[in-house]
């Protein structure tokens, strides 16, 4: 039961925080929640849960560079049965001391439970993250990242692997944007090497209405490219912006994997979009993409939609979204609409999926049908320090009948 | 070959790339903009500087969705002069602190991202082929193979997973229809295989492949 101990923990540094906190600003977000929905691996049966989420975050010194960050949960399932096996169970996400500006503004810092966002391997971990800064070369930055790998599965905090992540990164920021990073990172998994992956990746804004990004990952555990993606925007006039995208990638494996022995085709991506503004309540947009996945199949996308805000208080949302090719095919309108009357606020939406999954080989046919999601929700506001939120669905689809989800949350903010 | 022209297309990009930073490079580095005091702005707010006079909007485009990892990777992302941490677990690891009506809910009640869109479980064997890594920033192999596994060891239910071809045709012979199909498909879409194939008894085990290294 290692994560509701690591609940029990951030709980503690929230009471102890203020103890240490003499000029500190604190904050502390609560959210005490209800959901329902119908388990379909317990024959639809109807399954009630509790949900106890913390957040904190405080700052520890007058000029704000140290600061403390928490958040974990708490679940406990009211019902019996189904394919649970623990009724108590909870997410430890993070609670990481950071320093900033250190040392004379050299050293960034995060300790404890954090994250790693270099492209090499994003992960999170039990660690420390480092990045010097304000070297000899102004703009240079090196990143050096250690500690043990956190992995969640559906419910939890899985405790029992032995995996691990260290690496580093080398960074330059520049005027107009400009930023180029190298970064590498090794995971062990229980002791044998994992992944092994090194990344670059570069962008910059030539001029205030052109911006290209590129980004460049190589798997050295496995000797092959494992991601390639090259973009472009374009502001041509300042209502409209046009955006067009190449991405490569191939699934990744750990190195111990068999499937590292097969010669996986790389997916391929070719897409291009488009949005514009229409004055401050309307906006349009469009994006297209043709897929690669190897050399006899293909698929193509198409998304379409709008957001309008035809008067105050109203802000609606609809987008139609197609697939054809390889795999199958899905045919979506999505449509949500959001109204505010003061302290409350009524949500309500719609889905509607026409899909066609084609089959892989030649012994079963295609499988096809309609998904249809009918949601609504309403939210009210108490005090600026206390709120709540309920929300409802209704699922339909080709397998059943419908399946009724939602939950009521009450939130506290201080 | 399509390997070298791969290298060659990733090759020219990257000197492009590179000619296009190398002019700044000797530009003097400068701060990230701080955004903290527009922490309380309305999003539309965000218009009077991007968009409008010229500055690219990369917040809250149609695409934003998708191309928010590579801003939030940058060295000098600056997301949490807005966004604690919180703000992505929520979408990224189930959270659901500051809870979105929006967002839908999974078969198992956690709450799940804009992208999981109407009834996922019946559309995402489609989905999910679009881009082999796209799962993965949130989910680990291992949480497509421990619910197919659960599917499959519950026969009869509405959505049980529909296994390939057989295998073998009689007397452990292989299906010569299987041998034929299981190669491309597998070659273009490995990922599908692991979800319900996490290990590789079911390929070594038998006749067809003794010999095969890994786990």
């Amino acid at each position: 039961m290692r994560t509701p101990r690591a609940f029990v923990l951030l709980t503690t540094a929230v009471a102890a925080l203020p103890l240490y906190a003499r000029a500190a600003e604190l904050h502390v977000t609560s959210s005490t929640q209800l959901n329902w929905y119908a388990d379909p691996l317990a024959s639809d049966r109807d399954q009630r849960e509790f949900g106890q989420y913390l957040r904190l975050s405080g700052t520890l010194d007058d000029k704000g560079n140290i600061g403390v960050f928490g958040y974990g949960r708490l679940t406990g399932q009211l019902t019996t049965g189904g394919e649970t096996d623990h009724y108590w169970t909870g997410r430890f996400y993070y609670l990481y001391v950071q320093g900033r500006d250190l040392l004379d503004k050299h050293v960034d810092l995060r300790v404890g439970r954090t994250y790693v966002t270099e492209a090499a391997i994003p992960a999170v971990i039990d660690g420390a993250y480092v990045n010097l800064k304000n070297l000899a070369v102004p703009g240079l930055g090196v990143a050096l990242f250690g500690g043990h790998r956190i992995n969640f599965d559906q419910r939890k905090e899985v405790d029992d692997i032995g995996d691990s992540l260290f690496g580093g990164s080398l960074n330059y920021a520049a005027a107009r944007q400009t930023h180029v990073e190298l970064s590498y990172a090794r995971r062990y998994s229980d002791g044998a090497l994992g992944r092994e992956a090194i990344a670059a990746e570069a962008g910059t804004t030539p001029v205030d209405n052109l911006n290209f990004f590129g980004r460049a990952r190589y798997d050295l555990a496995d000797s092959r490219w494992n991601e390639l993606l090259l973009q472009a925007n374009v502001v041509p006039t300042a209502p409209l912006t046009l955006k067009g995208e190449y991405y490569a990638s191939s699934p990744t494996f750990d190195k111990f994997s068999f499937y590292n022995y097969f010669n996986v085709t790389m997916y391929r991506q070719a897409s291009a979009g488009a949005e514009w503004q229409l004055g401050p309540r309307y906006r349009f947009f469009g994006d297209y993409a043709f897929e690669w996945f190897d050399s006899s199949q293909t698929a193509k996308r198409f998304d379409v939609g709008a957001g309008l805000n035809p008067i105050d208080n109203l802000r609606l949302t609809v987008r139609y979204e197609k697939r054809i090719g390889y795999a199958g095919g899905i045919d979506g309108v999505r449509f949500d609409g959001w109204y505010g009357l003061g302290a409350v606020a009524l949500l309500a939406g719609i889905d509607y999926d026409d899909f066609r999954r084609d089959s892989t080989d030649l012994t079963y046919s295609t499988r096809s049908g309609a998904a249809r999601r009918l949601w609504g929700g309403v939210s009210y506001s108490f005090t600026k320090y206390l709120d709540a939120l309920a929300r409802v669905e209704d699922d339909f689809n080709f397998y059943f009948s419908p399946s009724y989800k939602g939950f009521v949350a009450v939130n506290v903010k201080l | 070959m399509f390997r070298r022209a791969f290298m060659r297309t990733a090759a020219l990009l990257g000197t492009i790339l590179f000619a296009l930073t190398t002019g700044p490079l000797v530009s003097r580095a400068e701060e990230p903009t701080d955004h903290k005091p527009y922490r309380e702005s309305k999003p539309d707010e965000c218009k009077d500087c991007h968009g409008a006079s010229g500055v690219i909007d990369y917040h809250s485009g149609s695409t934003f969705l998708k191309d928010h990892r590579l801003l939030a990777q940058k060295p000098t992302a600056n997301c949490g002069d807005c966004h604690e941490q919180s703000y992505c677990v929520d979408c990224h690891n189930g959270g659901n602190l500051d809870a979105d009506a929006r967002k839908g809910l999974s078969r198992r009640g956690e709450s799940m991202p804009t992208t999981h869109a109407a009834d996922f479980i019946s559309t995402h064997a489609i989905v999910s082929r679009d881009d082999p890594n796209s799962c993965s920033r949130c989910h680990e192999s291992t949480f497509c193979s421990d619910c197919h596994a659960k599917w499959n060891a519950k026969p009869g239910l509405p959505y049980a997973i529909r296994p390939h071809g057989p295998t073998y045709s009689s007397g452990g012979v292989p299906d010569p229809s299987w041998v034929a199909s299981h190669r491309a498909q597998a070659r273009r879409d490995l990922k599908s295989c692991e979800a319900c194939h996490p290990s590789k008894a079911d390929c070594s085990n038998f006749a067809c492949h003794p010999g095969l290294g890994g786990r």
